[in-house]
């Protein structure tokens, strides 16, 4: 009969184990949240959509009407050191702020540099390996022009040099022409159980400069399938965003 | 002896098994008393989204069930719900695709009404954005100027149909639809109808069966194809696939003057850069759907290629992507060209959507 008890107790400290949730389990990693606060700027005032007039390196007066993107592959590192890594792309469209992106899960400790892509790395710049919505269907690129996805869309009018109002439609995309934004020092400590937070700032004339000054009329209004324009956007882009 | 000790720990176990099932049971539904009566949900409608289209847009207030889309159904073709006879279907011709060539508005408007074919994905609603839920697209339906409705003969109309009696309780879980004030059975009419819209699918095309090996283009359609997704024809940047419409507003230059109806999405915004701006039409199922642009301007396809490629009209507002080929603004395309673009974008017709049962 005792036997028998210690067998029923056994039993049912098994079922109890086994009952136990996953998470309950897991092991205990000490990790709090970063949100990423992005917006985008000439100078030091966010920009102004439609109304405002800028003016780039080269000298274009330009107004801004679109900002689209990707940003994936997003990468914390701490002296050197890789510490944090994920690929979960995010769309941004410009106009609807606020933007916040949340990077979970990161291990406790102090961060020094992040970097991401903008745009879709090889693996995910396909049709269909990321969630189609009506506010991104916009971004398809044509499997007939190489297919994936716009990395991006910078859209808005400039002056010509004789004055006349003209468009330009600056597009990015395809595997050779994806933007790597270099790491960007911060200072961000992640604490146990915490969100911290990190404001990024796109300096939209950085696309018309370093290492290339970009001229909207001699360039070209049109980068889509034109690799010496796309490259040379491409390149500029390594640096647009800093930390605030 | 045996046997008995045998039997004892068969029903040991049984009862430990019986534990462990409830042990591990999520209790939330041991807990419910449920009533016999009143245990009665409408089904969950499973919508089939085809490959490659986007989420599609559903509001928790209204979410899709068997019974809501099959109340729809019904009413969207339903005199009752007018004092003058007409129905939605009255204007939106299911062999037009549900799209009404032309309705000349009491405001003076001369509109061609989009077709009702793939709402569930879009996020906004008529040429202008006037309507930003599809849940509630018809309520203005109701008024003078459409159904002029009779809230009294609605009511008794309903009431005395053992149909409607029966299917508001299935789809909503009305008893008696006389509890209901007029905005509401309004309202819940309208959830029924755009339950109805969301399952208005257009996927079947020969495009979409070319994409899956179910059809082969001609040369002809191919060439259009090529050209529809080119910087030499550049109609993808606004119309792109699956929905063939990217969802937003643009000005593509119909008109350098702008009154009326031709303002566009101005009209919602008040805001001046919104000027001759058009929500993007889908291109499918445009054989259907003639005439073409918000007031039907134009007859016929290869007008509104011609416009594209030779007609475009210059103002301050025009969409950037528009001045692609300034300072001419032109297209430049051959006839041979013209006529494969046309070719291309008649594949895009899907019959299925006209034969719908």
């Amino acid at each position: 009969m005792k036997l028998k008890l210690i067998l029923i107790g056994l039993f049912f400290t098994f079922i109890q184990v086994s009952c136990v949730h996953d998470e309950e389990i897991e092991t205990q990693v000490r990790s709090g949240n970063l949100v990423l606060h992005i917006a985008h700027q000439v100078g030091s005032t966010d920009v102004q959509f439609d109304t405002v007039i800028y003016t780039n390196k080269a000298g274009n007066e330009y107004t801004i009407s679109r900002i689209n993107y990707y940003l994936s592959n997003f990468v914390l590192y701490n002296e050197g050191k890789i510490i944090y890594q994920t690929n979960t792309p995010v769309y941004v469209d410009a106009r609807n702020t606020p933007i916040t992106i949340k990077l979970a899960n990161i291990p406790e400790g102090k961060y020094d540099k992040i970097s991401m892509l903008i745009g879709l790395d090889a693996t995910t710049n396909i049709h269909g390996k990321i969630p189609d919505t009506d506010e991104n269907i916009g971004m398809l690129w044509p499997e007939s022009m190489g297919g994936g996805y716009h990395f991006l869309k910078l859209e808005g009018k400039f002056n010509t040099p004789d004055s006349v109002q003209r468009g330009y439609a600056v597009h990015v995309g395809l595997n050779p022409f994806i933007i790597t934004q270099q790491p960007i020092n911060i200072n961000v400590n992640i604490t146990d159980k915490n969100t911290s937070n990190l404001d990024l700032v796109m300096n939209m004339n950085e696309w018309y400069q370093n290492p290339y000054t970009y001229d909207l009329y001699t360039d070209g209004n049109y980068t889509m399938g034109d690799s010496i324009t796309m490259f040379k956007i491409a390149e500029n882009g390594k640096d647009v965003f800093y930390a605030k | 002896m045996e046997r008995m000790y045998f039997m004892q720990s068969r029903f040991f176990l049984f009862v430990l098994l019986i534990g462990v099932f409830i042990a591990c049971n999520d209790t939330t539904d041991n807990d419910q008393d449920v009533k016999p009566d009143d245990s009665y949900q409408p089904t969950p409608y499973k919508l089939q989204v085809p490959k490659g289209f986007p989420l599609y847009n559903i509001s928790k207030e209204n979410p899709l069930t068997v019974e809501g889309v099959e109340l729809g159904k019904r009413l969207y073709r339903e005199p009752m719900l007018s004092s003058n006879g007409l129905t939605c279907s009255s204007c939106h011709h299911q062999d037009k695709s549900f799209s009404t060539p032309i309705y000349n508005a009491a405001n003076g408007y001369k509109i061609s009404v989009p077709p009702h074919i793939n709402l569930a994905f879009k996020r906004h609603f008529n040429w202008n954005g006037s309507e930003k839920v599809l849940d509630t697209l018809c309520m203005v339906d109701f008024g003078p100027e459409f159904f002029n409705t009779d809230s009294a003969q609605l009511y008794n109309n309903l009431y005395n149909s053992s149909y409607y009696k029966d299917q508001f309780y299935k789809a909503f879980l009305i008893k008696d639809i006389r509890q209901l004030n007029f905005e509401d059975l309004k309202r819940k009419i309208t959830y029924a109808i755009s339950q109805y819209m969301r399952t208005i699918i257009s996927s079947k095309s020969k495009y979409d069966k070319m994409l899956v090996g179910e059809y082969t283009f001609t040369d002809k359609e191919m060439q259009g194809m090529l050209l529809f997704f080119s910087e030499t024809g550049d109609c993808f940047h606004c119309h792109q696939p699956p929905l063939f419409s990217d969802t937003e507003f643009h000005n593509t230059g119909l008109s350098s003057v702008f009154n009326g109806f031709d303002r566009g999405r101005e009209l919602i915004t008040n805001n001046p850069i919104d000027i001759g701006k058009f929500a993007t039409p889908t291109l499918r199922n445009l054989e259907y759907t003639a005439p073409y642009m918000h007031d039907g301007r134009f007859n016929t396809l290869e007008e509104v290629v011609e416009f594209y490629n030779s007609g475009v009209h210059v103002s301050p507002n025009i969409d950037p992507i528009m001045s692609k080929k300034a300072p001419s603004y032109k297209l430049n395309l051959t006839q041979e060209q013209k006529d494969a673009l046309v070719a291309f974008l008649k594949t895009l017709t899907d019959e299925s959507i006209i034969n719908l049962p």
